[in-house]
């Protein structure tokens, strides 16, 4: 058991389970910035997941595969962003109408282009490369884990960055924050608050295309209907956790990726039924969420 | 307890007056319908289906025949339960998932209990649905007192909740109380476990009739009684609900387990009323549509039904036309979000009322 926990296919595995939740919880941390509960990060992900899927099988490009995930992504984001900024809809409800679009366009956009229903295993997607650098990924213990990943775990190293400098250093990432923290006040001093927001969501929409990638593209190398199983939902999880730091939200999502993994890896080492393995990455979310509150809760009372 | 009087502040419309916009409502069902048809002629262009044909199907066949009508009262018995369960904690101000997960718990109690109670007890049903309703009732507490002891979103919590309870429920079903002569399913269900049938050729069970009264004595409660009433002050402004001296902590917490308690008597009877085993291997998703019935009932449990029987109705047309072999059942998601979107504008409702006051209305 140990030695299961303990090995460094446990650590490089519990990466590969953490991605799309990073990639999610990424997602939530930019619309939540600009005040926005994007709750649809998990129905961007399946149409991603499924875009990405069949234009990396049609066209045998994993990078035109990428983009069309990507595009997928920010399309749904617009989406939301003209329901909720335009129509004025409140944008949770914008985000279950979008999230039951994404339901049924997954298996329209399947049978349209396969005449199947349940997934994508008849035409695999081409699978996003990994990249090993050299020297590095020969450290012990840790090299494996990080210098020879997926292309897609740098991009999520490179958006974290990314997200810490926008955010923190540019004027659109000003703009951003100012319209989440007060909406009249930004507006009042001549902030586009439709315009911050639209922004915040397509750059949702890019990081929540990248984490459906990951899911099609790598993680599985087909598309299935449900594959996101609630990532994205854990994903928000995990950002509502880190309470807007980029650094912590990345912490916590990766902790949950660890669980997930643990729950299918554990099934060959531990006599559990996998059912009850199932709910661990549910049960440690709702843990964590009353251990942050409490926490919270006394730093705030001291 | 009844509210003799009630305080001028009410933000959303009392039942009598929520229908004032009569015109208002008909004219969004229409553009629904008219939704539907665009949704429907857009896919069927695309995989190369017969246009007319589909519409036709998806539009009148619910209609077609006493089986496909009691079919649609069938389809309505979840909705009603979950959109009444929904709208009560909307009204509150709280947007739980958990009717999602209770629905399928009450569904799945029910199932696993009614033939374990000895032969010829009276009433198995109603012990089977009470039984449902409790367990509903205590896991729905769960977020509820997670939110009102420490301020966590309702909404992931009672998310994650659902995926536990799924799993839960197929741990059990797979490898402890399942029928060991029958694939991951629950004994079978005699007719003395099952509620009575209205019309048995049909298929039309008598559930729709306590789903109905369920709708009914939900707006009574939300609209009669003085815990509705704390309900209604505390989602319409709490810090003023507060203020008044009502304990918003209950109403938040009353909402929300009186929510799950519905969803579970509807898993309950739903399956009692339509089944013959518990059998589901995924989530239903009725949560989500409790949202779309309560959008469209404009979270007034008095329009449950009417809102159900709508969705119902187009329900049905998308499952006549997928049984015709043309379009895949899950057009109805399309559908169905749009309609979401359609009713929950707000920019919309303000163009018609703009509208109506150039009219001179």
């Amino acid at each position: 058991m140990l030695e299961f926990i303990f090995s460094e296919n446990f650590l490089t595995s519990s990466i590969c389970y953490a991605l799309p939740i990073i990639f999610a919880a990424y997602a939530a941390l930019i619309s939540n910035k600009a005040g926005i509960i994007n709750i649809n990060i998990e129905g961007s992900m399946s149409v991603s997941a499924v875009t990405g899927a069949l234009v990396s099988c049609f066209t045998g490009s994993w990078v035109l595969g990428l983009i069309g995930a990507v595009a997928a992504g920010v399309a749904m984001s617009l989406l939301l962003s003209f329901a909720a900024i335009r129509l004025h809809t409140d944008s949770f409800l914008s985000g279950i109408a979008l999230n039951t679009l994404a339901t049924g366009l997954c298996v329209l956009i399947l049978q349209t282009t396969l005449g199947v229903k349940g997934d994508s295993s008849a035409a695999p997607s081409v699978v996003i490369p990994t990249l090993t650098i050299p020297l590095l990924s020969k450290i012990p213990v840790i090299g494996k884990a990080l210098f020879a990943q997926n292309i897609l775990f740098y991009a999520a190293l490179l958006a974290l960055g990314a997200l810490c400098f926008l955010l923190n250093r540019t004027k659109l990432g000003l703009y951003i924050r100012a319209v989440g923290y007060n909406r009249e006040a930004a507006s009042s001093v001549g902030i586009s608050v439709p315009g911050a927001k639209r922004s915040a969501l397509i750059l949702c929409g890019i990081l929540a295309g990248m984490g459906g990638a990951y899911l099609s593209m790598v993680s599985l190398g087909y598309f299935s209907v449900g594959m996101v199983g609630g990532r994205g939902f854990i994903g928000i999880a995990a950002e509502a956790m880190g309470a807007g730091n980029p650094l912590l939200i990345t912490l916590f999502a990766f902790l949950f990726g660890a669980v997930d993994y643990f729950a299918v890896g554990a099934q060959t080492v531990l006599n559990i039924p996998y059912e009850l393995l199932n709910t661990l990455p549910y049960l440690m979310t709702l843990a964590a969420m009353v251990i942050c509150s409490l926490v919270t809760r006394k730093t705030k009372q001291q | 307890m009844r509210l003799k009087t009630q305080m001028p502040i009410v933000l959303h419309p009392s039942p009598g007056r929520a229908l004032s916009g009569v015109r208002n409502v008909a004219l969004k069902l229409a553009a629904s319908m008219a939704i539907a048809a665009a949704v429907l002629t857009a896919a069927c262009l695309l995989m190369g289906y017969g246009v007319r044909d589909t519409l036709t199907t998806f539009f009148l066949s619910p209609f077609s025949s006493g089986y496909t009508f009691s079919e649609i009262a069938r389809e309505m018995v979840p909705l009603i339960f979950t959109g009444a369960a929904v709208s009560l904690m909307v009204r509150c101000g709280q947007f739980n998932m958990f009717v999602e997960g209770g629905f399928f718990a009450g569904a799945f109690a029910a199932g696993v209990l009614a033939p374990l109670l000895p032969a010829g007890t009276p009433l198995i049903p109603l012990i089977c649905i009470a039984a449902a309703a409790v367990i509903a009732g205590l896991i729905g507490y769960i977020p509820a007192k997670m939110k009102a002891a420490l301020g966590i979103n309702e909404f992931v919590s009672s998310l994650m909740l659902n995926y536990i309870v799924f799993w839960l429920c197929m741990y059990l079903l797979h490898e402890v109380c399942g029928d060991p002569d029958y694939v991951n399913a629950t004994r079978y269900l005699e007719e003395s476990m099952r509620l009575p049938f209205l019309n048995e050729d049909l298929g039309l069970s008598s559930n729709i009739l306590i789903a109905l009264f369920a709708a009914l004595l939900t707006g009574l409660f939300l609209f009669r009684t003085t815990w509705g009433y704390r309900i209604r002050m505390t989602g319409d402004n709490e810090k003023f609900a507060a203020f008044s001296g009502i304990n918003t902590t209950h109403s938040i917490v009353a909402s929300q387990v009186i929510g799950a308690v519905l969803a579970g008597v509807g898993g309950a009877v739903f399956l009692l009323g339509n089944y013959y085993r518990f059998s589901w291997t995924s989530l239903p998703n009725y949560g989500f549509d409790g949202f779309v019935i309560g959008i469209i009932a404009g979270n007034n449990p008095f329009y449950v039904p009417l809102a159900a029987a709508f969705l119902g109705y187009l329900r049905v047309g998308a499952l006549q036309t997928s049984r015709m072999g043309a379009l895949p059942n899950e057009v109805i998601y399309v559908i169905q979000a749009l309609v979401i979107i359609l009713f929950g504008a707000r920019l919309i409702r303000q163009q018609i009322s703009k509208s109506r006051k150039k009219e001179g209305r």
